[in-house]
């Protein structure tokens, strides 16, 4: 109930007199729909900028599975990269096989790529690995995402290579970031925590980069719902049995009650990253016996795996 | 799939079968549409977005919230015959 001191109906915009549609809990700031724009946009500005994730000349391929996070990408690196000419724009989506869910998705990344008139190229695990992701997982649900992950690094680097990028951009928000983190912590994975996306290729892949890092996925939410651009699409049916979904759900529950937890767990990694910077990644880099491709072991992990289905 | 494109924009959409429910008589009743596209209201009278998510056991970080067709904030007041309308964030992608 809403007695004296009443909140307003309608909050305004901090840096205007709008009506505002989100409310950035850290801060205290009010945006309306035009300065939440701008600031999302921004940031992923100043992240791509700092941190060179993007240089002209670059041809970026888009990670474009056709659910929001991928689609936010696409929409902003469409809106920002024209003030940087000669960076080239390419989607790229993987097909898993996943029945009931990736046709959607998959329906949702044609249009984008043909309303951005972008060059779209589809690789699926059938035609990479013979299968479909349905069909590995027969047995072995629970380890979905793992065994998804690992086989869509793969996919997501032949499509790359066969367009010609030289980076290869994914959709990975905050939430999924501080996730991982949360994640590695939990499982006493310290070398994966520190190893970053761009630095793990050790030069020999196409380098990983993720523009949304520092934007929540209730932001990317947003975004899309003032563009008119939210789809009501379905969750990946294979999450229910991952660990992430737990974290996810405990990092959300502390992010409302102490706003800001996932920016700092950020924060603690990059710590720890420039603590143990020259001192775990110090193993020579080694090739896969099977297929040649960079790794740290014998084999890949990619081709452990596929041992182990029988693939 | 469903993209709902004018969906904010102003522009008039059929109203789905849902609001065929009949309307409460009383001015102090807001219309709630959960993520589940089911349909609800209650009478307790102006209250912020974020208690009205609070009182239906929703975590606000998992949503976003119209109301009247609008993006609000959660500490925006929800009120008379406002319709709620909450989207809840699917993951991945
Ligand atoms: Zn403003
Ligand atoms: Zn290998």
């Amino acid at each position: 109930m809403v007695h004296e001191n009443s909140p307003v109906k309608t909050p305004s915009c901090s840096l205007c007199n709008e009506p505002a549609v989100y409310h950035d809990k850290k801060t205290g700031r009010h945006f309306c729909r035009d300065h939440f724009i701008a600031d999302v946009e921004g940031r992923v500005a100043d992240t791509i900028r700092s941190r060179n994730l993007i240089v002209p000349g670059d041809h970026v391929a888009i990670a474009l599975s056709g659910g929001k996070d991928s689609t936010a990408l696409l929409m902003i690196l469409a809106r920002l990269l024209p003030s940087w000419d000669t960076v080239r724009l390419t989607a790229v989506t993987i097909d898993e096989g996943i029945a009931g869910y990736r046709e959607d998705t998959i329906h949702s990344a044609d249009q984008m790529a043909a309303k951005y008139r972008l060059c779209h190229t589809c690789v699926s695990f059938l035609e990479l690995f013979g299968g479909t992701l349905d069909a590995f997982l027969k047995g072995c649900e629970p380890e979905a995402c793992s065994v998804c992950g690992i086989l869509r690094r793969k996919a997501l680097n032949v499509g790359a290579e066969r367009v010609g990028a030289t980076r290869l951009a994914t959709g990975h928000n905050l939430d999924d970031e501080a996730q991982s983190v949360f994640m590695n912590v939990l499982r006493g994975d310290l070398p994966r925590l520190v190893r970053d996306s761009g630095s793990d290729s050790k030069g020999m892949f196409i380098p990983r980069i993720k523009p949304l890092m520092f934007i929540s996925e209730k932001e990317i939410a947003v975004y899309l719902m003032l563009h008119g651009a939210w789809a009501d699409l379905p969750e990946c049916p294979y999450a229910v049995h991952a660990l992430r979904r737990e974290v996810r759900g405990m990092l959300a529950t502390l992010e409302s009650k102490h706003p800001g937890t996932m920016l700092h767990l950020m924060e603690s990694k990059a710590k720890i990253e420039a603590h143990c910077s020259g001192v775990l990644d110090t193993e020579p880099v080694r090739h896969c016996r099977e297929c040649n491709d960079p790794c740290s072991g014998e084999t890949c992990q990619l081709c452990q795996l596929k041992g182990r289905l029988g693939i | 799939m469903r993209w709902c494109q004018q969906w904010l924009t102003g522009i008039q959409i059929p109203k789905p079968d849902i609001y065929a429910i009949s309307p409460p008589s009383t001015s102090t009743i807001v219309k709630i549409i959960l993520p589940d596209k089911s349909c609800r209201t209650t009478g307790s009278g102006p209250l912020t977005v974020e208690a009205l998510l609070r009182d239906l056991g929703i975590d606000p970080i998992a949503v976003i919230v119209a109301r009247n067709g609008t993006l609000v904030t959660e500490d925006s007041v929800v009120e008379n015959e406002d319709e709620v309308r909450i989207i809840r964030i699917a993951h991945g992608g």
